[in-house]
């Protein structure tokens, strides 16, 4: 791979925020000068809606599926959006039919193949990956040593920890089989729930591997998305903003990563119970 | 042999030892022999008007038009069936094959009007879990002909026998109830050809008006019903669809070869009430006078079967007792699979005869998923008491077993053994030039069912050519100048070392 262009991803659970956290950073490491390329590997396909101004773009999938895999599809699958940032989403099936993981597996064969993010000099490529890593296709990202460097977004949320805590367990399996991948740490999209922040913390501290940052929630996220756009672009002044550009700058200057040990699923639940939730 | 972990034992034996073979199982060194496909679609194409269309990658459809068109399609039904795939590619395996499906299926109904179309399927498109009924469904509502499907990834079956089984029993699937049957009319099930296809050749009189110098055993099941006064009605599987439909219209199922014959008699009496007579594969004396007189206490027609048994024995026991004079007391060496180390029905049959004549019999290159397989054949045997030697062992993959070892094992001498090989191609040439100088009888499934080939197969007319050619090999290896390959070719010193 191009030593050049460093390739990290972002797992998490579906619904969970990573798209949003995804094109935040991006949109913000593109402001700091860097040139991100942003890899939508998810079947729902919106990664980069927020950079593409609210559109939806034509995926791999699709258009291989149209004009079969060449450079010239692959060319049709990159879009340009805020500030110039690459855009491309892998795609998938219609729910219910074929394999969305096999989609996910060519799309990176295709970027790989046809050397994207050397011909574009990318100097930092952002995985966008569905984490409830469902079959191997989805962990291509970090398979092969296309992303070496992986972030996890969790809420404090059950559904959510046990994702993450999949996500972390592939992660020590691939490593065990000599592969580069590493987790870098953990992002929290936090939800509001009681304790969040400290049940964050606490499940990061199990799989020993580092909080990167807590990302409030906030009523700009979805301001901007109405328009279109990430906090960045729409609010650039915004506290939220400050926030996604604090995590950009972390990202860029990260060097640390680990290879995580991951929880029972009963630890999970332990973990839960020292924060119970008020029951009204 | 035994240092290498082969044992003589029973037959039941061997099956109760073998667990059963599913697509989990992990029997050292066996990943089945045949892809399902293969079977399903060469058994598809004994039909005739009909379209065998493919879904999956276009390779998977290579195998079987492969198959069916060179050497094996000399005893396969119709070797120019179409078989169009549906080109299953990368892409569709992303996102769904299911609209392809439905595209190709118009297209064929529209370019080759068949009556029927029947779809199998393959391991790509089974893995991604096509949902082929409702393609299908989608697609019939604007196609003339009737389509149907036959699971056949090649996965799902790691024996052949699972996958005959299978694939037989969609036969009765398509078949419709009908609300009368007719009047001694007799199918015969398990049989490959229909009986047009042995029709006599008028003007050939070396081949007394036959087409081959024996008869095959489509037409000698024939004469065997026709001879006790009833009718055939259809022999499946083959025919169109007109003629596999409406096959329950006959009074009884008989059954030749037991893999195909059973599961499918035993589906047409569920579903339509279609009753069978219990016995299969009638080779030699006893099994034939058998098979002939059960079809005959069914249908009433014991006097007639008695007599017309009687003149056949008369016909035929001069050879038995010839043949008797040279094997009697001597080991049969039965082959099971050359390459394919799965047939089981057959070669049982054949240790049966053999057993008539006096032999000592022991069966060998069978793999023991194999028989597990075949659950039905062996269930039948066992019935009829018939539990002789086999040799179990974890076969190599696809090779033979050296004849020489056998014979080494058992400490047999020359002129105590013949061998009755299996599954030699029509074009296969070997035999001839054999340096151990043994005796032996083809017995290749492909010798009986090819037009103009010599069968030994079932009937009182197959046992007359079995004992004919026991006699000719004991006779041929008896003969002392024989000549060796290179003293064809080079000359008398190279016969010095045999
Ligand atoms: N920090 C946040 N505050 C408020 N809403 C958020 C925040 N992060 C994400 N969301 C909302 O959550 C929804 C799902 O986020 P998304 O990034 O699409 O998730 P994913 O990519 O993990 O499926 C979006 O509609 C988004 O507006
Ligand atoms: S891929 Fe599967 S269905 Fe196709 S030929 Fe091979 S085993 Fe048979
Ligand atoms: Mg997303």
């Amino acid at each position: 791979m191009n030593s050049l262009t460093r390739q990290i991803a972002i797992y998490g659970k579906g619904g969970i925020g990573k798209s949003t956290i995804s094109s935040n950073i991006t949109a913000a490491l593109s402001c700091l000068g860097k040139k991100p390329a942003q890899i939508g590997c998810d079947p729902k396909a919106d990664s980069v809606n927020t950079l593409m101004g609210g559109d939806f773009i034509e995926t791999i999938s699709e258009i291989t599926r149209k004009y079969g895999s060449s450079e010239e599809s692959l060319n049709r699958a990159i879009c340009r959006g805020f500030n110039d940032i690459l855009c491309v989403e892998s795609g998938g099936p219609i729910p219910g039919q074929g394999c969305a993981g096999r989609g996910v597996l060519v799309a990176l064969d295709l970027i790989r193949k046809y050397r994207f993010f050397e011909k574009n000099n990318i100097d930092i490529a952002v995985y966008d990956v569905l984490g409830d890593i469902v079959c191997g296709g989805f962990a291509q990202p970090i398979r092969h040593s296309y992303a070496e460097e992986v972030y996890i977004v969790t809420s404090g949320e059950y559904m959510s920890l046990y994702a993450a805590n999949n996500i972390a367990s592939s992660i020590k399996l691939f490593a065990g089989q000599g592969l580069n991948v590493r987790l870098a740490g953990i992002i929290g999209n936090l939800r509001n729930v009681k304790d969040e922040e400290e049940i964050i913390g606490e499940f990061a501290r199990k799989l020993q591997i580092p909080v990167i940052q807590p990302v409030p929630r906030s009523d700009y996220v979805q301001a901007a998305e109405l328009q279109g756009k990430t906090v960045v672009e729409a609010y650039p002044g915004s506290r939220q903003a400050e926030v996604y550009f604090e995590l950009a700058h972390k990202i860029i200057d990260n060097r640390r990563q680990f290879i995580p040990q991951p929880l029972y699923r009963q630890e999970i639940i332990d973990l839960l119970n020292i924060y119970p939730e008020k029951v009204s | 042999m035994q240092k290498q972990g082969f044992k003589w034992v029973k037959v039941s034996e061997m099956f109760e030892k073998t667990p059963e073979a599913d697509f989990n199982c992990d029997y050292p060194g066996y990943s089945g022999l045949w892809c399902r496909l293969i079977m399903a679609v060469t058994s598809y194409a004994m039909t005739k008007n009909s379209v065998a269309v493919i879904h999956g990658p276009s390779n998977c459809a290579w195998a079987i038009r492969n198959f069916c068109q060179t050497d094996y399609s000399l005893y396969y039904g119709n070797p120019f069936l179409h078989m169009p795939v549906t080109g299953i590619d990368q892409n569709d395996v992303i996102s769904g094959g299911a609209d392809k499906l439905v595209s190709t299926l118009k297209q064929v109904d529209k370019d080759y009007n068949p009556e029927h179309i029947c779809v199998f399927d393959t391991c790509s498109t089974a893995l991604i879990g096509d949902d082929i009924e409702t393609a299908i469904s989608t697609a019939q509502k604007e196609c003339k002909a009737r389509i149907d499907y036959i699971p056949s990834a090649g996965f799902t079956a790691p024996s052949l026998g699972k996958s005959i089984e299978e694939t037989a029993l969609k036969y009765a699937d398509i078949m419709e109830y009908q609300a009368e049957t007719t009047e001694n009319s007799v199918n015969i099930l398990g049989q490959y050809k229909e009986q047009q296809d042995s029709s006599p050749m008028p003007g050939k009189k070396r081949c007394k008006n036959r087409r081959g110098k024996y008869s095959d055993d489509a037409s000698e099941l024939t004469r065997l019903v026709e001879g006790i006064g009833l009718n055939i009605y259809r022999i499946l599987i083959s025919g169109t669809y007109d003629y596999i439909k409406t096959a329950p219209q006959a009074k009884v199922n008989v059954i030749s070869c037991p893999t195909w014959g059973f599961p499918l008699a035993k589906r047409m009496e569920e579903i339509f009430g279609t009753p069978y007579v219990n016995q299969s594969i009638p080779i030699g004396i006893e099994p034939t006078k058998k098979w002939v007189m059960e079809l005959a206490k069914f249908t009433g027609r014991e006097i007639e079967a008695e007599k017309f048994i009687h003149q056949e024995l008369q016909e035929l026991t001069p050879m038995f007792e010839r043949a008797k004079t040279y094997v009697s007391g001597k080991v049969a060496l039965i082959e099971c699979g050359r390459n394919s180390q799965t047939a089981f029905a057959r070669p049982m049959a054949l240790a049966r005869a053999l057993e008539e004549l006096g032999m000592h019999v022991r069966l060998f290159g069978l793999h023991p998923l194999e028989l597990r397989a075949k659950a039905m054949d062996f269930e039948y045997f066992m019935k009829e008491g018939f539990d002789p030697l086999i040799l179990d062992g974890n076969y190599a993959y696809q090779q033979p077993v050296n004849i020489a070892h056998i014979i080494e094992d058992l400490r047999l001498k020359q002129g105590e053994y013949v061998y009755f090989t299996q599954d030699v191609f029509p074009a296969a040439k070997g035999g001839v030039f054999d340096p151990a100088n043994i005796p032996r009888v083809e017995t290749g499934v492909h010798l009986r069912r090819v037009i103009n080939a010599p069968g030994r197969g079932v009937g009182f007319r197959g046992a007359r050519a079995l004992y004919e050619n026991i006699i000719e090999a004991v006779m041929f290896s008896e003969r002392g100048s024989k000549s060796t390959l290179y003293g064809r070719v080079h000359g008398d010193f190279y016969e010095s070392f045999s």
